[in-house]
């Protein structure tokens, strides 16, 4: 690099004293004579620093960021402090038509000294009502003038938490159509996180009557939702325009293109309509990537043993995909599509599966559509795996709600109901010998009768087998060992050894849990 | 298909075979597979459009493979001529060739690629290549290694018939390096026992081990394997390729000196991914032989990507496929986007109705209609025959005008390249995207080109001149266009007049200098001596005099020529069919996936366009809005964590505002908890909150702003 940069300033300067060509020629006749030896340096030094300048002008990206629109008023506007009651604020200025007087009265008087005209009169009435963001929007356009001066008051309000200023504040209503992009403001990282102390109230859930909805009710409360027919309309509206794009896709997807969705919304639908009405006929791997228990294994198993029927598969994930890319190889004609929802689900993060997703994706054959929610979902991949994905990104905001994305149970405001946990266990149990159940029938019973001490540890192997070999359903330790390997394999009990040696054994179920099954058992 | 299938509480992965027959049982019936062969392309063969859009696409492939094996051969050659070379003598190290790559990771493929295809071609058919998904840890590193250096000597053995038991097939997990040891000495004593003991060591054969991305190895792992690979140096002969992307001192920082000791590094340089992308552009997109041309604003867009994000020119390519695919895709109108005059006459002859329609549909047919009389407008509208016969001309003309555009921008290119500060660029792909975007000759660049232009000196002037010259020579046709040619004639009588004008002219001038010289050197007087240097300066205006007026007229000749040649495309009626600027793709390469979500919660209008969610600014919550977007607007009001309770009561009386003067004595209704909980949820699933442990019944934002 070093010697090309060299290269270009040799020869930049060699063309350089064109301008004077003669002038030049003559200088140097004159410089031989001695005469005027410092106007030839002189021009010398001038030529060296054009050329630096010149070298050392940065381009920059022409169009990238052009769509960028920075809103100053975002970035330098005065933050409101983030207080306890801030949220209450917040809710109080959509609709609660009562603000403490003194802040009415405050606003009413700074809003007249700032706007002495007409317009202003509708504050002025509205003595009983604090001003609505309704009515700004109305009167919008005459703000806008003001929006200059009352920036520099508005801080010392702000101050206080009142929110409302910051409506008045105008940011000129987006154009329909036009996009403004959204970019990340570090600035507002440190301002929030500078910030010694965050005050929240010391409310918590139990003031309500029902701290959290169990997930089976809340799915049953949430299908009686309906939307307004408004919304239900435009939502109609979204996902027809979304759809036709359908023969767009599955073209770029024949040309080697790979298609990502984003957009808020759940995609299920779309990606089960667009399946149903283009893969009819071709082989279709359908992949839940919000599916917490699945590993990239379980989705090459799936194209390889039951898609593809392979005698051979290898245990080793890179291998078993080096393989199906082989065999996929093999068979050119056919086109095998995965569609993937949540390519960037809590079990695909990793860059393993993610660098065996996008490999399959570069074969000629393997055609990928997936869809992205979480929004630093992009950055799982660094650019050559992106480069291997080959995407065209498509918005199909749609709105909808994620139903069965978020119907595993790990909500915040959902009971822990373990449902799950607890079916799981019963079938397995259902499934055992009748020794093996009247073991696992004592560790229950003695984890629910013991667990409530502080420093519950488990029940020691040594119990387990005494009052085994008394109730006769054991006779050696080695067929209890063999027994208890069995329930560590399906996770229903867990050894743990203490200091001093002994095996202690744990059910890893709350008690409640376990209360539940010993009633469903018996 | 039901949706229900893909739900499941056991399964995240579902398969539909949906006809599918695996490989064992397709060999059977062999004649059956020809059904499924056509079925791919029959959803889009049919269309004239796709017709062309893909010859065209296999046509642009090709052209960039040829030249990609062209453009590394220099590299290539010298790094194969190492690898010959390096086991000529005994070695203590391992001979390893450093191969600076550069930062664009998904060019190198084809690099490597093409790399150990030629040394296996003319070096040894002895080449492994590793790439670090793949070793992560050293036992796979080194089974992954012999594995292929194994698998490639079946292939090799059956051409050369060697004995069946190399063709055994090993198991991964026996793969070692005393297994590779015992194949190589196996494979090469028969060699040996055939020939004379004198060239036992000549046929043997080197191992190449190349390592295409050092950088994300393990360097634990690299380290190991450089160690027990120095143990067999004697036995097997290794040679290393590491590809670098960063700089060399990175080979110094992960390999400490015990492991640097056991190698001996010579570094090469790659060439770089701008000269490439030049080499592309100019050999393949801006030649005769791609009609599809991309307008200025998508054109930037591209070159930013390229420039300002990954420095990868397959990426840069996808790119214009992906514009490709999207410009022949608007209908059959697009089929026309050829160079060849016969080929589009004859498409436009079979046309159906709806084909023209399809092309009056095209934006600047409107234009052409407007421009024209009265009578003329209906039959353009009406008639398909009248319309068939313009739209001819109007291609050819197009035609016409993208040859000769690319011509004239080189000439432009030779002309300002190395102007100083280079206000036009001193690429060709600069020039391009102006000319592309409007008018060339109008911008102040170019003005300031020519005013430059202005001062140039006589042999860089000529010596121009004759580069373009020389440049024209291979393009025009000289029996057809005749324009072009008097444009060439002209050039070359300046040269020829500049050629001359050199030898009298100049030496006049430089013998009257001599003398002016003299008279100086007598005289002492500073009077006398300012006079003479005066009266020196008048004397050589007269010879400047003669070529500056030369030079003008040279310079109007060329700006005419500009000025009628690089007129903007958009001045064309049906430009759309060859140049495709719709830059509304960009969210399609780089998708604003964060941006849209925003949008979407901070304004759902945006999207929905509803006449009740109208803001004045992103601020305002409207109970209208839906649940996600209200829990959203109000989440941005709290600060690190937030209090789930008083998030409650706050959408509750956004959403159903009822009068109580005590909060806390709210009944809540399910439904509305219900929906309160699943935005956490939803909102959580988006990443926006997660749990956090600090304070009971609190969320911690993982966003910041608002």
């Amino acid at each position: 690099m070093a010697s090309g940069s060299a290269g270009l300033r040799k020869t930049s300067r060699s063309k350089k004293p064109s301008l004077k060509a003669m002038e030049s020629l003559y200088l140097q006749k004159l410089e031989k004579s001695g005469y005027i030896e410092h106007v030839s340096s002189d021009e010398d030094v001038h030529f060296f620093t054009e050329e630096d300048l010149s070298s050392s002008d940065v381009e920059k990206p022409r169009l990238l960021h052009e769509n960028d629109i920075v809103h100053g008023e975002d970035i330098f506007k005065f933050q409101t402090r983030k207080t306890r009651d801030g949220l209450a604020q917040k809710a109080a200025q959509v609709c609660i038509p009562k603000t403490p007087h003194v802040v009415r009265h405050k606003t009413k008087t700074r809003i007249t000294k700032l706007l002495q005209e007409d317009s202003c009169s509708e504050y002025e009435v509205s003595s009983e009502e604090s001003p609505e963001s309704s009515s700004y929007s109305e009167n919008s356009t005459e703000e806008e003038d003001s929006s200059e001066t009352e920036k520099d008051e508005s801080p010392k309000k702000s101050h206080k938490g009142h929110t409302e200023f910051k409506d008045m504040k105008m940011i000129p209503t987006q154009a329909k159509g036009a996009r403004s992009k959204y970019t990340i403001k570090t600035d507002e990282y440190f301002e929030n996180f500078n910030t010694n102390k965050v005050k929240t109230s010391n409310n918590t859930l139990d003031k309500l009557k029902t701290p959290r909805l169990p997930q089976y009710e809340l799915q049953k409360l949430l299908k009686n939702l309906t939307l307004s027919q408004k919304h239900k309309n435009s939502m109609k509206r979204l996902s027809l325009v979304n759809e036709s794009n359908f023969p767009k896709w599955f073209y770029l997807l024949n040309e080697n293109f790979n298609i990502l969705l984003y957009g808020l919304g759940s995609k299920k639908d779309i990606l089960n309509k667009f399946n149903a009405e283009y893969l009819g006929d071709v082989p279709v791997v359908v992949i839940n990537g919000f599916f917490p228990t699945l590993s990239i294994k379980n989705i090459l198993d799936a194209i390889s043993i039951d898609l593809l029927e392979m005698k051979e598969t290898s245990g080793n994930a890179v291998e078993a995909m080096e393989l199906i890319i082989a065999e996929m190889e093999k068979i050119p004609e056919t086109h095998l599509y995965i569609m993937i929802h949540n390519i960037e689900g809590d079990m695909l993060r990793n860059s393993k599966s993610q660098n065996i997703i996008a490999r399959l994706a570069s074969v000629k054959n393997i055609h990928i559509i997936a869809s992205i929610d979480h929004i630093n979902a992009p950055l799982i991949w660094d650019h050559s795996k992106l480069s291997k994905f080959n995407f065209i990104w498509w918005d199909v905001t749609s709105f909808s709600p994620y139903c069965e994305e978020t119907s595993f149970e790990k909500s915040l405001m959902v009971q822990q109901s373990g449902a799950l946990a607890l079916s799981s266990l019963k079938n397995v149990f259902q499934s055992l010998t009748t020794n093996s159940k009247q073991i696992f029938s004592k560790i229950v019973k003695y984890q629910l009768e013991n667990s409530k001490s502080q420093y519950y540890q488990g029940l020691s192997f040594k119990n387990l087998y005494n009052s085994c070999k008394e109730s006769f359903t054991v006779s050696s330790d080695l067929a209890l060992r063999a027994q208890l390997t069995e329930f560590v394999d399906h996770k229903m009990v867990k050894l743990k050894r203490s200091v001093d040696g002994t095996e202690y054994l744990v059910i890893p179920l709350a008690s409640e849990l376990l209360h539940k099954f010993i009633d469903d058992i018996s | 298909m039901e949706v229900d299938q893909t739900v499941s509480v056991s399964k995240g992965v579902f398969v539909f075979k949906n006809n599918f027959k695996p490989l064992t049982k397709l060999v059977k019936s062999k004649r059956k597979q020809k059904n499924v062969v056509n079925y791919q392309n029959t959803a889009f063969s049919s269309n004239a459009w796709y017709q062309s859009y893909s010859s065209l696409w296999q046509n642009i492939e090709e052209k960039i493979e040829n030249l990609n094996n062209a453009m590394f051969s220099s590299v290539l050659s010298r790094l194969v001529n190492f690898v010959k070379s390096s086991h000529d003598f005994d070695v203590e190290e391992i001979p390893t060739a450093a191969l600076l790559t550069g930062i664009n990771m998904p060019d190198h493929a084809a690099q490597f690629k093409s790399l150990s295809n030629q040394i296996k071609e003319s070096v040894t058919p002895h080449v492994a290549c590793l790439h670090s998904q793949d070793c992560q840890n050293i036992k796979y590193l080194i089974e992954n290694m012999i594995g292929q250096l194994v698998k490639e000597d079946e292939s090799f053995s059956d051409e050369d018939s060697l004995s069946d038991s190399t063709r055994t097939h090993l198991k991964k997990s026996q793969l070692n390096l005393s297994v590779l040891q015992c194949w190589y000495e196996n494979m090469y004593q028969e060699h040996s026992q055939t020939s004379p003991k004198k060239q036992k060591t000549k046929n043997k054969k080197i191992l190449v081990i190349i390592i295409s991305d050092f950088e994300s190895f393990n360097a634990e792992v690299l380290q190991k394997f450089i160690l027990i690979a120095s143990c067999y140096i004697r036995v097997l002969p290794f040679v290393f390729i590491f590809g670098i992307a960063t700089s060399i001192s990175t080979l110094h920082t992960s390999l400490p000196y015990k492991v640097s000791s056991k190698i001996c590094v010579k570094v090469f340089n790659s060439q770089r991914s701008t000269c490439y992308l030049n080499e592309i552009l100019e050999n393949v997109f801006f030649s005769t032989s791609c009609p599809f041309q991309m307008g200025g604003k998508v054109f930037n867009l591209f070159i930013d990507i390229f420039l300002f994000y990954d420095l990868s020119v397959n990426n840069f390519i996808q790119n214009i496929k992906y514009a490709m695919a999207e410009h022949f895709s608007y209908g059959n109108a697009m089929a026309l986007c050829s160079f060849n005059k016969k080929e589009t006459s004859a498409i436009i002859a079979e046309f159906s109705h709806e084909d023209l329609e399809n092309v009056r549909h095209l934006l600047s047919f409107r234009k052409l209609v407007e421009s024209e009389t009265y009578e003329n407008q209906i039959r353009l509208l009406t008639d398909d025959d009248y319309f068939a016969n313009v739209l001819t001309e109007e291609i050819v003309k197009l035609q016409k005008y993208i040859r000769r555009l690319h011509i004239f921008l080189k000439c432009l290119l030779i002309l300002v390249e190395d102007l100083p500060k280079a206000p036009l660029g001193q690429q060709l792909r600069d020039l391009y995207s102006v000319a592309t975007a409007k008018n060339i000759t109008n911008s102040p660049e170019y003005k300031e080109c020519f005013k430059l232009l202005g001062f140039q000196s006589m042999e860089e002037l000529s010596k121009k001149l004759s580069k373009i010259l020389d440049y024209l020579e291979d393009k025009i046709l000289f029996k057809h266009e005749n324009k072009m040619k008097d444009f060439y004639e002209q050039l070359e009588s300046f040269v020829d007049s500049m050629n001359n004008f050199n030898m009298a002219e100049m030496e006049e001038a430089v013998v009257e200098i001599e003398n002016n010289e003299q008279v100086a050197l007598k005289s002492l007087d500073r009077k006398q001596f300012k006079e003479k240097l005066f009266g020196m300066t008048k004397s050589q205006n007269q010879p400047l005099n003669r070529y500056e007026k030369l030079r003008e007229k040279i310079i109007t000749t060329l700006s005419q020529a500009f000025e009628e040649y690089l007129i903007e495309p958009k001045s064309f009626y049906f430009h759309e069919i060859f140049f495709f600027n719709n830059i509304s793709i960009q969210s399609n390469i780089i998708g604003s996936h964060r941006s849209a979500i925003h949008n979407a919660l901070n304004d759902p209008q945006y999207y929905l366009q509803c006449d009740c969610c109208t803001i004045p600014n992103s601020s305002v919550i409207k109970h209208t809005m839906p649940d996600i977007c209200i829990a959203y607007k109000l989440h941005l009001e709290c600060g690190k964590i937030i209090n789930l309770y008083d998030w409650l009561q706050a959408f509750l009386s956004i959403v159903d505002p009822i009068e109580i003067d005590d909060e806390t004595k709210r009944i809540v209704s399910p439904e509305l908890q219900a929906r309160f909980t699943q935005c956490v949820a939803e909102l959580e699933y988006l990443g926006f909150i997660k749990s956090t442990k600090r304070k009971a019944d609190h969320v911690a934002r993982l966003t910041w702003g608002g």
